[in-house]
């Protein structure tokens, strides 16, 4: 926060990761300024909002944005059509509320958990999932890394098919860890890394995998800017040579 | 089977309430909707909501009674309860603001999700709406996928020789155009009709026509047997489109036996039991 002239002005002090390049809806029409869309989640973590951040979000989007929000498949929501100058004060608004820009880009997406009122959960994985994000969340990768928490094998959070996907498999304790999963042009579901008894142990597992995919990942072949990611350096290197520290 | 939407809990008496946006489009939700959320969550619920991967939004520990109470409510504002049990799942569509949209697919959500609300079908059933080959809301992992796909030709404009249309990120993902002195060409046998390339081009060398949907079925998620969908057909426009995927729905109900998923019939019949 800077003050300038008696007039509190509000600089940005976070990384700009959840502001995305936007065009605008063709059935809508906004003139004017270039806008932009943005994608925001909850800090600290959280896989419910709360009636207080819905109600800032019904603010922002009838003040700044177009009065619609969008509900993306990784619990974000977008808001589309910021204008560019009114970003600063949308965002302003939203902190206050406790939703951050993010989950966008080549970064660590929001965290996905299931809801801990379901009645199928062997057991609950909010708790997992706000520490992973607490080390994780928004972090500067090669390119873009999901990670999602299952509370059952049913998989309702799509583990199966993240890069990084843990599945409680037994109510006293044991998750499953999955990696290499992948969707969109080409579907890759990701391979079974290994069992683990504790949380600790899950901490430690993502730890280690997200460090050897900063040190590993090189450039796709036959491209310039484009990284490879967590599945094609699985596929490249082989499972076992991932995972050795280097 | 329980009322649609209405999912019991842990807790005898209280039930979670799944809630989807009917109008004016079922993948985004109003400022009005967002401020009945929020009204309903502090009083019936416990001033939370989920918001989960089909975009719908859970409303949790609400006293069963008063369901029929925010049903109204819900509706008042174009929204209702569904998308639980064997009843369709909401039908989902990527983001109509984004860039590498070929064509953003939430008017036909929309269509589908209100024609087809209340269906029952032989297990759970995931349409997935997308508008590139990036696909996503999954389209690639859900019982019905649907991507829509652009056809790209050269038209008269002078190309600039940017290169926009190779580099990433809005540049060819399949090596499909060549820049040369003479200007740029496409491999009409590499494309895949994603239509980046339009979007990409500041001159206009590069520009769309026919907007086709290729529907793809059979694919599932889940742990333990996750299967990914299949191309059947391509529809030639949005009508078609939601004619071809209530086809389907209706040869699946005829299909299936005891809970099978799409992707079952699939392993059990072939595709060829689906070619309408």
């Amino acid at each position: 926060m800077t003050e300038t002239g008696g007039n509190e002005k509000f600089t940005l002090e976070m990384p700009k990761v959840g502001i995305i390049r936007g065009v605008q809806a063709k059935d809508i029409e906004v003139t004017g300024q270039k806008t932009v869309n943005l994608r925001v989640c909850a800090r600290p973590y959280s896989n419910v909002y709360t009636s207080g951040q819905l109600r800032a979000l019904k603010h922002v989007i009838e003040t700044f944005g177009s009065g619609l929000v969008h509900l993306s498949p990784r619990h974000n929501l977008e808001i589309p059509e910021i204008a560019q100058n009114h970003v600063d004060s949308a965002l302003k608004e939203l902190y206050t509320a406790g939703l951050f820009p993010g989950g966008a880009g080549t970064s660590v997406r929001n965290i996905f958990t299931c809801p801990q009122w379901c009645t199928k959960a062997l057991r609950q994985v909010r708790e997992l999932g706000l520490m992973v994000s607490r080390n994780f969340a928004d972090m500067d990768m090669p390119n873009k890394v999901t990670v999602s928490f299952a509370g059952c094998p049913n998989g309702c959070s799509r583990p199966e098919t993240c890069d990084i996907g843990i599945i409680a498999t037994d109510s006293s304790g044991g998750f499953s860890v999955l990696i290499g999963g992948k969707e969109g042009m080409n579907v890759r579901f990701a391979a079974l890394l290994t069992e683990c008894a504790s949380e600790f142990e899950v901490i430690e597992i993502i730890d280690t995998v997200i460090n050897n995919y900063r040190n590993k990942a090189r450039l796709r072949p036959g491209s310039e800017r484009k990284k490879e990611r967590l599945a094609e350096v699985i596929d490249r290197l082989g499972l076992n040579e991932f995972m050795q520290k280097g | 089977m329980g009322p649609n939407g209405v999912i019991q809990s842990k807790v005898k008496g209280r039930v979670t309430l799944r809630v989807r946006s009917l109008k004016p489009h079922t993948s985004e939700m109003t400022a009005l909707q967002l401020g009945v959320l929020a009204d309903i969550a502090d009083s019936y619920g416990s001033g939370m909501v989920h918001i989960t991967p089909r975009q719908s939004v859970e409303i949790p520990h609400i006293d069963g009674s008063s369901v029929g109470e925010i049903t109204a409510l819900l509706e008042r504002a174009g929204l209702a309860p569904g998308s639980s049990d064997n009843y369709l799942r909401n039908v989902i569509a990527c983001s109509r603001w984004c860039l590498y949209n070929a064509a953003p697919l939430s008017t036909a959500a929309q269509k589908l999700n209100s024609m087809l609300q209340s269906l029952r079908l032989p297990a759970k059933t995931n349409i997935s709406l997308s508008g590139c080959d990036f696909s996503c809301v999954r389209s690639r992992t859900s019982d019905i996928g649907v991507i829509s796909r652009q056809e790209v030709y050269i038209t008269g404009n002078k190309c600039k020789k940017c290169s926009l249309c190779l580099k990433p990120p809005l540049g060819c993902q399949v090596d499909a155009i060549t820049l040369t002195d003479d200007g740029v060409s496409i491999d009409q046998h590499k494309c895949v009709r994603c239509g980046f390339c339009v979007n990409a081009c500041p001159p206009g060398t590069i520009a769309g026509k026919r907007v086709s949907y290729d529907v793809l079925i059979g694919g599932k998620g889940g742990v333990n047997t996750p299967r990914e969908a299949v191309y059947l057909t391509t529809a030639d426009n949005e009508d078609e489109l939601v004619a071809t995927v209530g086809r389907l729905l209706d040869t699946y109900t005829r299909l299936a036996r005891e809970s099978e998923r799409i992707g079952d019939i699939v392993n059990r019949a072939g595709l060829e039991a689906f070619i309408l």
